[in-house]
């Protein structure tokens, strides 16, 4: 017996050693959650759409090297085409077809951010992603080829560390000016201990000059609620965040960032920017905020935020005093972004539109003149996708179960989302958690009612992937 | 043949036993996200042939309908009886609706006519065969009631008629016909079905039943659209049924559009129903319909009970909360439609140009309304206690809001149900925590040479005398009905809420600042962008600034202004300029005793310079923490008895006229017409607008405080009748109301800036609720949705048992409540 047990120690301490250093696979997804477009030199006129997929893969369950079992892979999204042998949704086998080799990073990477000529004129080096790994809290850089490749980042300050103090960074965001005079890219956190004066739960941020990676960056506190997401205004330069669980409040962060940037030369000049906390808790008791993505700017319609919100039991909330492990509902706020008549920037929310549980990422479909937007939000609990038209104020589509099977139609866990332009239509990568696959809802512009998943012959929905075991 | 030991046997037996024990545990309803709720007169199948009243709860995330009964809450089980009873739908049902089909028992039978109930999703679903595979419509599915196997009869396939249209609300109204006399009456064995969808049509089909069927089978008819031009969100009927209210955000099409309510008239027998708009100044959400006994007066002989008018036709609909406010020309909450008048109710106080808005916290989900049971202790009249005494009224509504209560509506006495008494008491309507504050100087110590302000205190049969700290909330005169629960500030030179410590552009050409405009240059030229952010509208009246106002100017570009801060006055108010500045600016000049060292000509010459500014005011300013700027009190010197008092208080906005503030926001800057129109005079004028607007009632108080002999009734009577001057019911007057005063000039104090009082306000309102609660703690009250109610004395003959309501919540339950607070809400899992 006791031989037995000695026996049974060693292979558990064999089997964990084992496990930590395998290399991660550089040919499938697993727990994929960061996902990201990036444009293709020529693009594909035939095919349509000119696009690369970056997506991360974030070891969840540690299976692989925990220091660098995330990978992040660049695969062709197109559908897949038996004769030219292109494309990887719906590819027999789930294969994927890769551009590029892929590179690793550290476990538990997360959203993934694109900076380029677009977002970030004047950039010195080329299109380069960024990704933070919560295990190892550092940054990851990777730069992305003119064909939408991913290779492992040779250069200098491909690993960037963040602060130690600070744990779980997740969200990261460019925040760029037209006129280069600020190229930042800032990252959140889910967690914060306490610090100095700072309580445990206090949001923070650490900005970054990416025309200066060298500069070590400026973190900053900012007010009770960790950083679960962000969206940057370029029009008005204005970087709003959403805040976790801290309490009974749901804020929204909104910072006026200076013409300038507060890192490197000019961290002594340049002042910092101008917070301005709203709490939307009142609108929806149970509140807690996760998403953000701002509304198409166009002329004549107030600039709106559509935050999603997981909704808990206030009443537990506040009887444990911690946030409840489990939710009763999601929403998504409608938010009307305004300067009020002091010329304090105002978020008043117009509707709360209720929304699976485990309501997850809010992403904006490509502007409608003259008609309001189109929204996509997945809800993870309950495996679905919710189209809401904001036109008409109500979700007018939801991707649910199949019919016969009872399972999720876009794959087990929905989570994180990427929209491309099509023009007349618009394509939504649906990233499944637990399945490791991507499912696409095609989305007609003018008839957004008929949205649905792209499927084969059979109507089953095209993956991107192959279930993982 | 062995035989079993004794013990053995018995121990068999006895396990044999407490296996086939009865099981005393009822399967819980297990709810789902559950979203909408209805009443219904139906069969079950614990109870084959009885018809009695049940609730049908849509499980939005069970795709099912739970069904409960509405007497005993309890659930009705499976045919396993292990389980609730699940009645499978099309996924996500969220809409229901019931109602009856006017049958009458045929004569010498024993039928029993069960009512209508339908149910559907607000989002497209996958259309059923024959509609080509992978196509989505909405879709309305008829339950039956009308035997015991509670299923789904029938499912009407909408997409052809609606292609692109989700259903929004649903709703079952008779189908009438004259009644001979002038009027309408039902059709027996009819009712109509209606539904309105995102793309602007309303839906109809007819329910019939076959009077000579025995199996009384609804049957739906084919659906028809009527397109209304918008889109409409909620729907009701009128008590008589002779009207349809559709709530919607869209102009109602008529001349010029309008915001408000559709009324549509459902006595037209075929085709579309006419449209009629109801004015409600603002697009609406939801809405309701009911015929309310207005009060009239109290009972001077028991406070339980008032005097009511006839009753009146009356729309409920909950406003787009994201136009109205406090400093726009209509407040928030659930209006009030007199459809005789075609728009807003009169106000029953006869001081606002409408009804008051009825207030609730939050942004209203649903809501329900009802009139008296059939059965009460007092016939005729519904029992009514959100928390502050017993009181009998004629109509009552329920109103699920965000903030995760259901609110408790006193609809004949006009306002939510006041759970404290605003009167009386500990909670009622008051001043108090009042403090005089003086300045800090440098060394932080008080000064020994400052004036300290008081407020005068003038009570009955004695002189004035001036009060300060703890005892100056004595001087405050409040208004139930008015009065916020808010903190205020009456300071010397105060800064104007808002304009404190602003970064600002200082425009100079020569000498001293020439303009000052609030903003910040963002230096964004690309197209779509905006090179100013942070603009205060300077230019509008909301920010209260005047001609004589002080402008602090206290941080400047680095390296200028070595003397430090410097003060300006404000000359004029400058209309906006959308390349200078978009928010209007001030004209400055150096105020005439600048302290030595200190040169406003510091800033550099012919440019503008980013600087940072403070607006104070020349004397006194009130500020409140919920009310923002509430106008500038005088000193009161001398005589107090004789001086007016300043009041913070409402005037009739119908005759203030200001062209420069447009109700919306977006609307700006004002056309130059009207700028060039509104000179000083009409800056008066819209700053006596603003005030007036923040100083409208927040609800109706219809409670007595005629003197009597108790002495409750007495120190009411003195407090409020006589120290204040109110008058009962419904008394008008000021938010706040003083006198200010210094302490004594002969003294050789001066008066230094930044010298304040500061006392607290209660409203006295504590609006009543029901919610989730477990004990003492409340658990589960977070987003309610769907709310209903209904009779539960006709249903068991109990007086006691009145009116009751059902609200549906996101947590997996169903709140079962009472408009009295002695019944405990039950939690129905």
């Amino acid at each position: 017996m006791r031989r037995t047990a000695w026996l049974l120690l060693l292979l558990s301490v064999a089997c964990g050693e084992n496990l930590s250093h395998t290399p991660p696979p550089m040919d499938h997804f697993f727990f994929p959650l960061g996902l990201a477009l990036t444009p293709v030199a020529g693009g594909n006129a035939v095919a349509g759409g000119n696009q690369a997929l970056l997506v991360v893969s974030a070891n969840f369950d540690l299976r692989y090297d925990k220091e660098q079992g995330a990978t992040l892979l660049s695969v062709d999204p197109r559908r897949y085409d038996e004769a030219s042998g292109t494309g990887s949704l719906g590819r027999p086998g789930g294969a994927l077809v890769k551009l590029g080799s892929g590179a690793q990073l550290g476990s538990y990477a997360g959203p993934i951010t694109l900076a380029d000529a677009t977002s970030c004129p004047g950039l010195a080096a080329g299109p380069r992603g960024f990704v933070a790994s919560r295990y190892t809290r550092k940054l990851y850089q990777f730069p992305v080829g003119a064909d939408g490749s991913i290779a492992p980042c040779t250069g200098a300050f491909c690993t960037i560390d963040l602060d130690l103090d600070l744990m779980d960074p997740a969200a990261v965001e460019t925040a760029c000016r037209a006129d280069g005079k600020r190229q930042s890219l800032f990252v959140g956190y889910l967690r914060s201990p306490p610090l100095g004066s700072y309580g445990s739960g206090t949001a923070w941020l650490s900005e970054f000059d990416m025309g200066s990676l060298a500069s070590p960056p400026r973190t900053f506190p900012l007010a009770p609620g960790p950083v679960s997401a962000m969206a940057f205004d370029a029009l008005t330069d204005r970087l709003y965040a959403v805040g976790r669980f801290a309490g009974l409040i749901a804020p929204l962060f909104i910072l006026e960032l200076p013409p300038c940037s507060s890192v490197d030369k000019d961290k002594d000049t340049c002042p910092k920017p101008n917070l301005q906390t709203v709490d939307l808790y009142s609108a929806l008791t149970g509140a807690e905020l996760v998403g953000i993505a701002l509304s198409n700017p166009q002329p004549g319609r107030p600039r709106r935020a559509y935050i999603s919100a997981a909704v808990y039991d206030e009443g537990y909330a506040a009887a444990i005093r911690a946030r409840p492990t489990f939710d009763v509902g999601g929403a998504i706020l409608v938010v009307d972004l305004e300067e009020d008549v002091v010329g304090q920037p105002a978020a008043r929310v117009r509707s709360v539109v209720p929304i699976g549980l485990g309501a997850g990422a809010v992403r904006v479909l490509p502007v409608r003149p003259g008609l309001a937007d189109l929204v996509v939000v997945p809800s993870s609990e309950e495996g679905s996708i919710q189209l809401y038209d904001d036109e008409v104020g109500a979700v007018i589509r939801v991707v649910t179960t199949d019919a016969d099977s009872g399972a999720p139609e876009a794959g087990r866990i929905p989570s994180a989302i990427v929209v491309e332009d099509r023009g007349a239509e618009a394509l939504v990568y649906v990233a499944s958690f637990k399945d490791g696959t991507l499912s696409v809802l095609r989305v007609p512009m003018a008839d957004p009612t008929s949205a649905d998943l792209l499927r084969d012959g059979a109507g089953k929905p095209l993956r991107i992937g192959s279930t993982q075991p | 043949m062995n035989r079993l030991a004794p013990w053995l046997l018995a121990a068999a037996a006895a396990v044999a036993a407490a296996g086939c024990a009865k099981n005393t545990s009822r399967p819980g309803a297990k709810l789902h996200g559950p979203q909408g709720v209805a009443v219904y007169r139906g069969f079950g199948v614990d109870q084959p042939g009885v018809l009695r009243p049940l609730l049908a709860v849509a499980n939005t995330r069970g795709d099912d309908l739970r069904i409960v009964d509405a007497v005993t809450d309890r659930v009705l089980e499976g045919p396993t009886l292990v389980a609730a009873l699940a009645v499978p739908t099309e996924p996500r049902p969220s809409l229901i609706a019931a109602g009856s089909l006017h049958d009458q028992s045929p004569a010498g039978t024993n039928a029993l006519r069960s009512d209508l109930l339908v149910v559907a999703p607000r989002g497209l679903v996958p259309r059923p065969f024959p509609a080509p595979a992978g196509t989505f419509g909405a879709t309305i599915q008829l339950v039956v009631t009308w035997d015991e196997r509670t299923r789904v009869a029938s499912t009407v396939d909408l997409g052809d008629l609606a292609p692109e249209g989700a259903l929004t609300s649903l709703l079952v109204a008779p189908v009438l016909q004259s009644d001979g006399a002038g009027g309408w009456q039902p059709v027996p064995n009819q009712a109509r079905v209606l539904a309105t969808t995102t793309d602007g049509a309303l839906l109809s089909m007819l329910a019939t039943r076959d009077p000579a069927d025995s199996t009384n089978v609804i049957v739906l008819g084919a659906p028809r659209a009527q397109l209304l031009g918008f889109a409409g969100l909620d729907l009701a009927v009128s008590q008589d049924g002779t009207r349809i209210y559709v709530a919607t955000l869209d102009p109602i099409p008529s001349a010029g559009g309008v915001l408000g309510v559709a009324e549509l008239d459902n006595t037209v027998a075929g085709g579309d129903l006419p449209v009629r708009p109801l004015a409600a100044r603002l697009g609406t959400t939801q809405v309701a319909a009911l015929d309310v006994a207005p009060f009239l007066d109290n009972d001077a002989g028991n406070p339980e009970l008032d005097t009511f008018g006839p009753a009146l036709p009356r729309v409920y609909a909950s406003l787009d909360s994201g136009s109205c406010g406090r400093d726009r020309s209509m407040p928030c909450g659930i209006a009030v439609i007199d459809p005789a008048r075609g728009g807003l109710a009169v106000d029953p106080s006869g001081e606002l140009p409408y009804q008051l808005p009825i207030q609730v916290p939050g942004e209203v989900v649903d809501f329900a309304v009802s009139g008296p049971p059939s059965l009460s202790d007092k016939p005729g009249y519904l029992k009514f206690d959100p928390g502050s005494g017993l009181r009998w009224t004629k109509a009552f509504a329920a109103v699920a809001t965000t903030s995760g209560r259901i609110y408790l509506v006193d609809l004949s006495h006009f306002s939510v149900g006041n759970a404290v008494s605003p009167l009386t008491g500990s909670a009622s309507t008051r001043a108090s925590n009042s403090a005089s504050y003086l300045p800090a100087t440098d060394s932080g110590a008080p000064p020994t040479d400052a004036s300290a302000i008081g407020l005068w205190f003038e009570p009955i049969g004695s002189p004035a005398s001036l009060l300060f700290d703890i005892y100056a909330a004595a001087g405050v005169a409040v208004t139930p009905g008015y009065t916020n629960s808010e903190s205020f500030t009456v300071t010397y030179q105060g800064k104007l809420p808002g304009l404190a410590s602003r970064r600002a552009v200082a425009h100079v050409v020569s000498g001293a600042p020439e303009w000052i405009a609030i903003q910040e240059a963002t230096g964004l030229t690309a197209s779509g962008t905006s090179p100013w952010r942070s603009v205060a509208r300077l230019y509008d009246p909301r920010l209260a600034v005047q001609v004589g106002d002080l402008v602090e100017v206290e941080a400047f570009p680095e390296g200028t202004c070595q003397g430090g801060a410097f003060e300006l006055v404000v000359t004029a108010i400058l209309p906006p300029d959308q390349l200078l500045y978009p928010g209007g600016a001030v004209g400055v000049t150096k105020v005439p005793s600048s302290p030595a060292g200190v040169d406003p000509a510091c800033l550099p010459q012919g440019t503008d310079s980013a600087v940072t500014v403070t607006f104070r005011t020349p004397s006194l300013v009130l500020a409140g923490t919920a009310s923002g700027y509430a106008g500038r009190p005088r000193f009161v010197l001398g005589s107090p008895e004789t001086a007016p008092r300043f009041e913070f208080k409402y005037q009739d906005e119908t005759v203030l006229h200001c062209p420069i503030m447009a109700d919306d926001p977006q609307q700006w800057p004002p056309s130059t017409a009207d700028i060039a129109a509104c000179d000083a005079a009409c800056r008066v004028t819209c700053e006596r607008l603003v005030l007036s607007r923040r100083a409208r009632r927040s609800f109706y108080m219809t409670d007595g405080c005629q003197a009597s002999s108790t002495s409750s009734g007495k120190a009411c009577n003195d407090k409020w009748v006589k120290l204040w001057g109110l008058r009962f019911p419904m008394p008008t007057g000021p938010v706040v109301a003083f006198k200010v005063g210094i302490t004594d000039p002969e003294l050789g104090l001066t008066l230094k800036r930044g010298t304040y009082l500061y006392f607290v306000t209660g409203s006295g309102f504590l609006p009543g609720s029901r919610s989730p609660n477990l004990g003492s703690t409340v658990t589960g009250a977070t987003a309610p949705y769907g709310v209903t109610l209904y009779d539960k004395s006709a249903s068991t003959g109990l007086a006691n048992d009145g009116l009751r309501g059902f609200a549906a919540y996101a947590d997996n339950l169903v709140l079962d409540f009472a408009p009295w607070s002695s019944v405990v809400p039950v939690i129905i899992r």
